[in-house]
């Protein structure tokens, strides 16, 4: 990866780029969605069919009829004598019959081939070029060089231009309207005299049709040479005519022929995605096209495009973008010097979860672009400051007031470590106290005990530094135990310590497997595959094997193992786009009616909130964790009380907790500030300090009192009253301005 | 700038700073993010300069500037 340097841009704005254009269409080009489909591919003259059958399937013909026009002026031709190669390139011809695409050319020229194309302003251009010959060929290259300008002489022996399109069978009506847009060329028609090699002094440039051409010619004449090879089909002579011209205007240009493609077919990269389309035959017959069947066989076209990152990614489609389209726009935000950047919430509103490299038939690496964004935002003071610090500070808690880490008691060195992970001791604390005292019970050799954050959340807003913190937090404890083998009870947790440290660590999915686990259950249940085992086979085999052993019947959602949608909870999307992550959840736990067994407690979290029957695999194992789930609060609540549960418990430490203050929330209250992401916490921090001080506001008529305090980079106001329980709180509200 | 005022909001003689007991009144006051500053009138005690931000105020245009300062 080529990193441009930071530097600074003009006085004092800081301005980096993730990587140089060449590496960004480099990246591009790994997507195949651009390339033309199989028919276009095919087609001799690579004709926009797909756009064809799109405006015929509307029984529009004439604007079908525009689309070939565009390509070349021999509709009538074509619909007479095109070999109709593409309907054997044609993705539906794999499984039944393929567009008839003859049929739709016959249906434009009878249709819509009579109507005359937009007279468009031809720039003129002070060259003259000859084209010489009786045939198609060289009406061909009449039309390619005339449309552009250049002033033709056609050196004939024929006594119209039409001669060359009857001798194919066309009847004088039909050749006149495939060469009706030659009046708007200047164009000269002259009997054939003289040496061909003379012409090549009378004319800028000179095109030869194939029987007039031999070796030994000057530079400036062009013709189909000894490569020709004559097929069958007016299209491959039209394809050589393109050729041909094209390498004369580039002569006349100055420029060189280099990169020119000979005429044939392309290979076509394109990924068809084909879900839900069924094999059918054809509707019509080509001889006779009626215009209702032919629109019904435009409209079996299927629109030959690559859904495959899409179709499974609520983000893409809520942001009606495609990978490839996104990363130019990422690669433009991070270009603006001044300016808004329009992109931040696109690049802070993916979950980096993966799905769409997985989809990708190319390994299209999009999330790895929207890391380096975040990253580069970071560095360069771009990152909205709203968006992750509330995500940060979760981890800085989970670090530090969360943080625990403890030797079996009467161990000094233990044999295994668990490593619950933030999300299980937020939302399912019991669950997380359950799995360590069966560890605890059932290994020998002393299991340890790691209340912390892997430093995921880090990671996904960009902040290397606190990712690393959190690590090196984790590897400090671990080796003062004696370098344990780690149970993950998280599969991020697992894949960060085994990608980015010398930490073994396993799933205690497979520990549990391996200890021996009794059934519990009879239920039928589909697996929501997390984000952190995506790529990684043997855990989901694992957890599936794991289920069974508790007694489930394992069923497979639609967008299952490596395809799975991102719960809304991966990549800070929670905190930095709350709506987006609600419809990732609601989007994943709609796959299914049944019951969802997760692995990861934020899935399980996420899916509960979005209304789904959901419990983390360890929850129907020990038989813990409510059918609810905690809020902003609680979950700190949770982690808190979980560690100080099992330092008095286990550990026999004496635990000094602060006098909390007497607060009261009115109904509704606690929803609204979990929605604005205010802590209690935050509102007792606030009520202590209108104790400390006295200010605050008073409303006499409604008779509440406003309080404020600045925590950090946040002003938060509580609303409340005193009582002779406590205080009364009716809400809260922040603002990241500073007032004075 | 400093004669411009981009937000006014007057208290009406509706509330009161708790610690002075007196009623707030109209009063400058700047907020600024991200090295901007917009001068604004808010209610403020005319004893203590106690600042009171509305809670339709900063929920609705204090965010929106704020969400749109941070994309510049």
């Amino acid at each position: 990866m080529e990193h441009k340097d930071r530097g600074f841009v003009g006085k004092h704005y800081l301005m980096k780029q993730a990587f140089g254009q060449e590496e960004l269409h480099r990246r591009e080009a790994v997507c195949t969605r651009e390339d033309p489909p199989g028919c276009t591919a095919a087609c001799p003259l690579h004709l926009d069919i797909r756009t064809v059958c799109a405006y015929g399937a509307k029984g529009d013909f004439v604007k079908g009829a525009g689309v070939i026009r565009r390509v070349t002026p021999f509709l009538h031709l074509l619909a007479k004598s095109c070999p109709g190669v593409c309907q054997e390139a044609c993705a539906l011809s794999r499984i039944g019959e393929g567009i008839q695409v003859r049929t739709l050319e016959k249906a434009c020229a009878l249709y819509g081939g009579k109507e005359r194309g937009s007279r468009f302003l031809i720039p003129r251009k002070n060259k003259k070029v000859i084209v010489g010959g009786d045939d198609l060929f060289a009406l061909a290259c009449c039309w390619e060089l005339g449309r552009k300008g250049y002033e033709i002489f056609w050196y004939t022996r024929c006594k119209n231009r039409k001669e060359p399109l009857l001798s194919w069978g066309l009847t004088e009506e039909e050749a006149e309207a495939d060469t009706a847009s030659y009046e708007l060329f200047r164009m000269t028609k002259k009997e054939r005299a003289g040496e061909v090699s003379e012409w090549a002094a009378w004319g800028d440039a000179v095109c030869l049709s194939p029987d007039l051409w031999r070796t030994g010619l000057p530079e400036n004449i062009f013709g189909t040479e000894q490569s020709w090879e004559k097929k069958d089909g007016a299209a491959w002579i039209l394809a050589w005519a393109k050729y041909v011209s094209a390498k004369a205007e580039r002569y006349l240009q100055g420029a060189s022929s280099e990169g020119l493609r000979k005429p044939g077919p392309q290979e076509s990269r394109l990924y068809v995605t084909m879900d839900g389309v069924e094999g059918s035959r054809a509707f019509t017959d080509w001889e006779k096209p009626d215009r209702e069947l032919a629109a019904a066989e435009a409209g079996r076209c299927i629109q030959c495009q690559c859904l495959e990152c899409i179709k499974g990614c609520v983000y893409f489609q809520e942001y009606k973008k495609n990978p490839r389209g996104a990363i130019r726009e990422i690669y433009n935000n991070l270009s603006i010097v001044m300016g808004n950047h329009m992109a931040n919430g696109l690049i802070n509103a993916c979950d980096l979860c993966g799905q769409c490299k997985s989809a990708c038939p190319n390994g299209f690496d999009y999330p790895e672009v929207c890391k380096m964004a975040r990253q580069i935002m970071v560095e360069t003071e771009k990152m909205p400051p709203s968006a992750h610090e509330f995500g940060l500070l979760d981890q800085q808690f989970s670090c530090r007031e969360g943080f625990l880490a403890r030797s079996a008691p009467g161990y000094d060195r233990c044999r295994y470590l668990f490593f619950p992970g933030c999300q299980a001791s937020a939302v399912s604390p019991d669950t997380a106290e359950a799995a360590y005292r069966d560890l605890s019970g059932r290994l020998t050799g002393g299991v340890g005990l790691l209340l912390s954050c892997c430093g995921a959340l880090a990671q996904w807003a960009g902040r290397e530094d606190l990712a690393a913190e959190a690590l090196e937090q984790i590897r400090t404890a671990w080796k003062e135990m004696g370098e344990p083998q780690v149970i993950c009870a998280c599969p991020t947790c697992m894949k960060i310590l085994r990608e980015r440290t010398e930490i073994p660590a396993v799933g205690v999915w497979q520990t549990l497997l391996e200890l021996g686990t009794e059934p519990v259950t009879e239920q039928t249940v589909a697996i929501q595959d997390a984000c952190g085992a995506r790529g990684d086979a043997r855990t989901q085999e694992q957890i599936r094997d794991f289920a069974e052993a508790l007694g489930c019947k394992v069923e497979e959602m639609p967008l299952s193992g490596d395809l799975a949608p991102c719960c809304g909870y991966g990549g800070m999307v929670r905190f930095a786009d709350p709506e987006m992550a609600e419809k990732k959840a609601a989007f994943a736990a709609g796959r299914t009616s049944g019951r969802i067994l997760t692995y990861c407690m934020a899935c399980r979290d996420q899916l509960t909130r979005a209304g789904a029957d959901s419990i983390h695999i360890l929850e129907l194992a020990y038989g813990t964790g409510a059918p609810s789930v905690p809020d902003l609060s609680q979950r700190r609540a949770n982690r808190l009380r979980l560690k100080e549960k099992l330092q008095k418990e286990i550990w026999k430490e004496e635990i000094r907790r602060e006098d909390m203050l007497p607060v009261f929330y009115e109904d509704g209250a606690e929803e609204e500030m979990d929605r604005r992401m205010i802590l209690k916490s935050d509102v007792e921090a606030v009520l202590k300090a209108y104790e400390a001080s006295g200010e605050a506001v008073e409303d006499p008529e409604k008779g509440w009192l406003a309080a404020s305090a600045r925590m950090g980079n946040v002003t938060f106001w509580v609303k409340f009253t005193e009582t002779e329980k406590g205080y009364l709180v009716y809400g809260a509200y922040s603002h990241r301005m500073t007032v004075e | 700038m400093g004669e411009k005022t981009y937000y006014s909001m007057d208290p009406m003689g509706k509330l009161k700073c708790h610690k002075c007991k007196k009623e707030l009144v109209r009063g400058r006051a700047v907020f600024s993010y991200l090295g901007n500053a917009f001068p604004v009138e808010l209610p403020v005690c005319p004893e203590c300069g106690y600042i009171y931000v509305p809670e339709e105020l900063a929920v609705g245009k204090v965010l929106t500037v704020e969400r749109s300062l941070e994309d510049k």
